[in-house]
């Protein structure tokens, strides 16, 4: 690499490089974001969620909803790893997909990462055209909901209501059921 | 529908209270940012001079200098340390919608260098600022960023600011920016 790097600016690969010492690693146009390992509460709502998405998506063929950690990178100054996703049918295999197109990311958020969840990373999703973006608040027992061109989001507090192109019928989320 | 109380707009900014601090608002993200200290000002005062006297030179552009609103949309309201625009937009003043920057120039500091690099500076790609230095007194150094970049140009001894309708404006000698 012939351009020196910038103070405080992060790259793909050095983050793909980063010991594996039990943090998440992420880099949001060049701004690295270190996260612990979450808490239990946490991953029980990620588990909720994966497993409503799965049995929706196997039945409508419109994608497949995973976990991370993952690899989703969109350019050189940008790799994330969203709590549940769902890649588009297109991208079958056993790789990563480079620059991918998710039609659903959802993040749970956290006291630690909420700003950047509401903030570099809600836009970077809307700037890949993430076609639905969730980001669940366990404490306010609600879920923000943000589309491409949004500026705002629409607040959801009873249910979830997906229906992407080519499903036959919308999957219902009941929040009480997923804040539990 | 609620909204939910973490997301600012460019009018929430402008009716608060003025209290010595910089409040902006970039989509959506609040930043809010204290009184700079005297380093920070002696360099905003420097660039905007060199920058205020190449556009006299040209005729064309006017260099600003903060505080100075400029807006994109209802979510956004940043006040740039130095920015140029074309005069006839500097005539218009913050009520110009979509106003395009020529250039805009942030000296960091410890408390802002975080938000002027990441936010910030995305918000002037995205935007299209033709040229975005982020200007780094502790580290001696401008990074320059262009709107299509996807990682900075470092420039150590001397940044020049040049356009494509006009060639080279004027080349600043970095070391005596900073001494």
């Amino acid at each position: 690499m012939t351009t020196p790097l910038a103070p405080d600016f992060h790259t793909a690969e050095m983050v793909r490089a980063m010991p594996d010492d039990g943090n998440r690693y992420e880099v949001v146009w060049g701004e690295l974001f270190v996260t612990p390992s979450p808490r239990r509460p946490h991953q029980r709502i990620v588990g909720r969620l994966l497993v409503s998405l799965g049995a929706y998506c196997e039945r409508e063929g419109v994608g497949e909803p995973l976990t991370s950690p993952a690899d989703i990178s969109w350019s050189l100054d940008t790799l994330v790893q969203p709590d549940v996703f769902v890649l588009a049918p297109e991208h079958a295999g056993d790789e990563w997909p480079a620059a991918p197109r998710l039609r659903l990311v959802a993040e749970v958020l956290s006291p630690s990462t909420a700003r950047r969840d509401r903030f570099q990373k809600r836009k970077l999703y809307q700037a890949n055209g993430v076609e639905v973006l969730w980001l669940v608040d366990p404490d306010r027992r609600l879920v923000e909901t943000w589309t491409p061109a949004a500026t705002l989001p629409v607040v959801e507090s009873e249910r979830l209501t997906w229906q992407p192109d080519g499903a036959s019928e919308p999957l219902v989320l009941e929040l009480g059921a997923i804040f539990g | 529908m609620p909204l939910a109380p973490e997301y600012f707009t460019a009018d929430m900014v402008r009716a608060l209270p003025s209290d010595g601090q910089r409040h902006e608002v970039v989509l959506g993200e609040l930043l809010v940012t204290p009184a700079p200290g005297w380093q920070h000002q002696r360099i905003v005062g420097r660039l905007f001079r060199l920058l205020a006297g190449a556009c006299d030179n040209l005729g064309t552009l006017e260099a600003m200098i903060a505080p100075a609103d400029v807006s994109w949309g209802d979510d956004t309201l940043v006040q740039p340390d130095v920015f140029v625009v074309p005069k006839e937009l500097a005539i218009a003043g913050e009520t110009a919608r979509a106003p395009a920057l020529v250039l805009v120039a942030e000296v960091l500091s410890p408390s802002t260098a975080r938000q002027d690099r990441f936010p910030k500076r995305a918000l002037y790609q995205r935007q299209g600022v033709t040229t975005i230095w982020l200007v780094d007194p502790e580290q001696r150094l401008v990074e320059v960023w262009t709107p299509e970049a996807s990682r900075p140009r470092v420039e150590r001894e001397h940044v020049v600011w040049r356009t494509a309708e006009a060639g080279d404006l004027v080349s600043i000698d970095l070391r005596r920016l900073f001494d």
